[in-house]
């Protein structure tokens, strides 16, 4: 298929994307379409070379720049986005959990991958650990955007909804570490200087920390809302370029680039509504382009570690589940909260991409399982939590329309009138929008 | 990136972005040099951020001098470019150029959006004179200044003179062409309102149908000169430019009148419709070979003036514009090849001055026909000086048609819309400064609605010796 159609398809996709965020008057799109986005990856796998072969591989490596944009993108929105609910501070002690049960998944899925592969397929130690991380990093969290989607279509609202909110928007930490860690395993094959992968993965967080306050700076005391974009623009694709130029992680460097400008920044409100708004322009050409490089053959035998992450995925979550019921919002809710946190979305399946870019082969297979976990979770996940909510009186029982819940959602038309007019925003005491 | 109407930044504001500047290059350079060999297409995606990021706070820093925006992206790419620092490879400068379609398809757009049929009906009179009198007076004495300088250029060396008389005449063509994005980019900075960018929009941009028709035209006219046994035929040169001028605008008026629709009833994500319009019409209209950029401009021009969705596409446009302008301008910086300028020196800068002197002459001349309000008959040229490019394109064109001489044809064009570049559109800028029509100029140099400019203003006072107050009628229009 030619390029241009690729990228008219894929302009398509934001198009929609940006109407499932902005939804028009009343927000009438909002809550509409899976909450991880599922049915725009298995529109991708249907257009790439497990079915059609619509989209060859060389059209879409066309595209490389693109994949890495919107996993960037995406990295940021989520960094900005950190312990962060609609401009609420997720309490530390819930940041802290968030960040434990991302390690018990991820470890267990590592875990699972790292001793039965061996058993089914002969691998290197080196490609070993790298599958094994890898596949840790993008099994372990649970996406917020499936909570977000339970506010928004079936008006959620209560203490059970705010715990799986807090525990969703703290869990990016872990993956996000552990992406940095794996890719600077393999030394950069055009580093002119060698240094121990520890401080590669320094460089990766120096990076976009460096870039974020730089950004900071510049945003300074006023924002103009257009000017802000080009600086926005300006300094991430720096630091997508630069890191990718290092061959390290432009995911990790984003992310730290958003949390550095959420920590920094006194606009942090409005830069968090700013990049809200594009986030589903960006996720869904991002979920499509993931799907379309799925190809079995390239993967062979090393298949076989799908299921088994995806087992060690689902029997660690329900675990957790477990644990989590400590909290009396969510008690007596059974194995229904361990499958609810099955969901997994836009972030995973940007650090599947990301491996895919990076380590052609195994990151295909880590790819193919984020892809395939994106699926389970998205089957059993938004049911079982819908259950628990349900069970927790925290969903009405009539749903006539979704209402606009997401607070980064709303400041879309706010912006626009700014930007026409570049009124300078006065910061709010809470570093939110005015 | 921030329009005049901004609140001034203070020391401290500038010193910051100086830091920062200096920190995003420090940054570029270190990474160029912990990992050498380049990263093919993914370079360009850190070119990008950087040519963003540095041309605008190059443009923020210089601002207090008074420097055009333009000359400060200008400069950014230039320092980082493949023959100064080497921060970004000529591959991916190369790379670059597509963000540049859609860049050009915005300007043109914009520029059609900007010309507004009472606007052009208000300067038609000024709009015939100085048509005719440009191109006539920079055709003949560009043609005569290059063949006179023909000594100095190695590649007309052997050349009989009438074969030097038809490249003349292509260098000729060449000088006539403008630059609608230098333009654009100045008004957009200045918010500059007024008889002189009143009379440089209307006449830049509709040069620009000017320069398709004229090139079809001299191109026929050139080769039975350069190549002695080509026949010369009228009916296919006008079959050619028929064919691209009639395509472009039908084309154009039927995107216009969709894109008043979208407007009307839709109106939302009006960027991801550039984007879409910049890529895929762009290269719907090479296939076709169709002028890109007449198109857009038509489609522009019909969503102003045959619908009431101007104002909301121009507001959409301006919007990305920032972001557009400062990468057109600063991947044109670093376009710009210094060593051949080092090289062509004194033929490039008789070649640019010449030009510059030709149609400043020109310009008083036909203002002077067309009795022009006084500012715009001491700073109308003020626009006419910069190329950018449209200047390329041509060029390319010339280097496709004559391959034999085309190369170094082209080079010398290149050297020569360098220095256009840098110098052109701080000269616009001046020149709507002077005449007080640039947002951020102070009340008293504003020119009035008869167009008299401060100087002027000051002069009639003096001779008359009686102080007037500056009335309220003084307001720029």
């Amino acid at each position: 298929m030619n390029t241009v159609v690729v990228l008219m398809g894929l302009l398509l996709l934001s198009y929609l994307g940006s109407f499932l965020t902005s939804g028009g008057k009343g927000g009438a799109l909002r809550g509409a379409g899976l909450p991880s986005g599922s049915e725009f990856l298995t529109l991708g796998v249907l257009a790439g070379p497990l079915v059609f072969n619509a989209v060859t591989r060389s059209a879409l490596e066309t595209f490389d720049p693109i994949a890495y944009v919107g996993i960037g993108w995406l990295a940021l929105s989520s960094g900005l986005e950190y312990g962060n609910v609609e401009g609420r501070r997720v309490p530390f002690g819930r940041i802290f959990e968030g960040i434990l049960y991302t390690l018990i998944s991820g470890a267990a899925v590592a875990a699972a991958v790292w001793f039965v592969l061996p058993y089914l397929v002969k691998i290197t130690f080196a490609d070993r650990l790298l599958l094994s991380g890898g596949l840790g990093c993008v099994c372990a969290e649970t996406t917020w955007q499936a909570i977000r989607w339970m506010r928004v279509r079936h008006r959620a609202a209560g203490p059970a909804t705010d715990l799986m909110s807090d525990l969703a928007h703290s869990d990016d930490l872990v993956p996000i570490a552990g992406v940095a860690l794996l890719f600077a395993l393999r030394t950069p094959p055009r580093a002119m200087v060698h240094l121990p992968p520890v401080a590669w993965a320094g460089a990766t967080l120096v990076v976009g920390v460096f870039l974020g306050i730089l950004a900071a700076l510049l945003l300074g005391r006023d924002l103009r809302v257009a000017e802000s974009w080009g600086t926005l623009l300006g300094v991430s694709l720096m630091t997508i370029g630069l890191a990718a130029r290092l061959d390290l992680a432009a995911v990790t460097a984003m992310f730290a680039l958003g949390a550095t400008i959420a920590f920094t920044s006194r606009h942090r409100g409005d830069i968090r509504a700013m990049v809200g708004t594009t986030e589903r322009t960006v996720l869904l050409p991002t979920l499509v382009l993931a799907g379309a490089r799925i190809d079995p053959p390239s993967i062979g035998r090393l298949a076989l570690a799908i299921p088994i992450a995806i087992v060690a995925r689902v029997l660690s979550k329900l675990l957790i589940g477990y644990v989590a019921q400590a909290h009396r919002a969510v008690r007596g809710s059974g194995v229904m909260l361990g499958v609810g946190l099955l969901s997994s979305g836009g972030m995973s399946v940007a650090i599947g991409l990301a491996f895919a870019l990076r380590f052609p082969g195994i990151g295909d297979v880590v790819l193919a399982t984020v892809v395939a976990s994106t699926l389970v979770g998205e089957i059993a996940g938004p049911v079982a939590l819908k259950r628990v909510l349900d069970r927790a009186g925290e969903v009405p029982e009539q749903t006539p329309e979704p209402p606009q819940v997401a607070a980064e959602d709303d400041h879309e038309g706010e912006h626009d009138e700014h930007a026409h007019d570049e009124h300078a925003h006065e910061p709010t005491p809470e570093g939110g929008a005015s | 990136m921030s329009g005049g109407g901004g609140a001034p930044k203070g020391v401290a504001t500038r010193l910051v972005q100086l830091l920062v500047l200096v920190s995003v290059y420090a940054l570029l350079w270190g990474a160029t040099h912990v990992a050498r060999d380049s990263h093919g297409t993914l370079d360009t995606i850190v070119a990008t951020g950087f040519l963003l990021l540095a041309g605008t706070l190059a443009s923020e820093v210089l601002e207090p001098l008074g420097v055009p925006h333009l000359t400060g992206y200008l400069g950014a790419g230039i320092l980082a470019g493949p023959y100064v620092l080497h921060l970004i490879d000529h591959e991916t400068v190369e790379n670059l150029s597509q963000v540049n379609t859609l860049a050009l398809a915005l300007i043109a757009l914009q520029g059609g959006a900007e010309l507004k049929l009472g606007l052009l009906r208000s300067v038609l009179r000024s709009l015939t004179y100085a048509t005719i009198v440009q191109v006539s007076f920079v055709m003949v004495a560009m043609t005569a200044v290059f063949v006179g300088v023909r000594p100095l250029m190695p590649f007309t060396s052997g050349l009989t003179l009438s074969a030097v008389f038809g490249i003349a005449l292509l260098w000729a063509t060449l000088s006539v062409t403008r630059s609608p994005s230098a333009l654009l980019g100045i008004l957009q900075q200045t918010r500059a309102k007024g008889p002189v960018a009143t009379f440089s929009l209307a006449f830049i941009l509709s040069s620009d149908i000017v320069v398709v028709v004229l090139l079809a035209a001299v191109l026929s006219v050139a080769r039975p000169l350069i190549e002695p046994g080509t026949a010369f035929s009228v009916a296919d040169t006008f079959r050619e430019v028929g064919h691209e001028l009639l395509g472009s605008v039908a084309l154009g008026t039927t995107l216009g009148l969709v894109l008043a629709i979208y407007c009307r009833f839709v109106g939302k994500q009006l960027l991801l419709v550039f984007i879409a319009l910049g890529f895929g019409m762009s290269e719907m209209l090479r296939y076709l070979r169709f002028e890109a950029l007449l198109t857009f401009m038509v489609a522009g021009f019909v969503v102003t003036n045959l619908s009431n969705q101007g104002e909301k596409l121009l507001h959409a446009i301006e919007k990305a514009g920032g972001v557009v302008f400062v990468l057109f301008f600063a991947t044109a910086g670093a376009h710009l090849n210094i060593p051949l300028l080092k090289k062509l020196w004194l033929v490039t800068l008789i070649l640019a001055g010449s030009r510059m002197v030709v149609s400043i002459v020109a310009h008083r001349l036909g203002s002077s026909l067309a009795d022009d309000p006084p500012a715009v008959k001491r700073w109308g040229w003020g626009s006419l000086i910069s190329q950018a490019g449209l200047a390329l394109g041509v060029a390319a064109v010339i280097e496709r048609s004559f391959p034999t001489f085309g190369p170094p044809f082209r080079s010398l064009s290149l050297a020569t819309v360098a220095i256009n570049e840098m110098i052109g559109p701080i000269l616009f800028k001046l020149a709507l400064d002077r005449t007080g029509e640039s947002s951020n100029a102070p009340e008293a140099l504003r020119s009035d609605d008869h167009g008299h400019d401060a100087a002027e203003r000051h002069a009639e006072e003096t001779s008359e010796e009686s102080p007037q107050p500056v009335s309220s009628e003084t307001a720029p229009l």
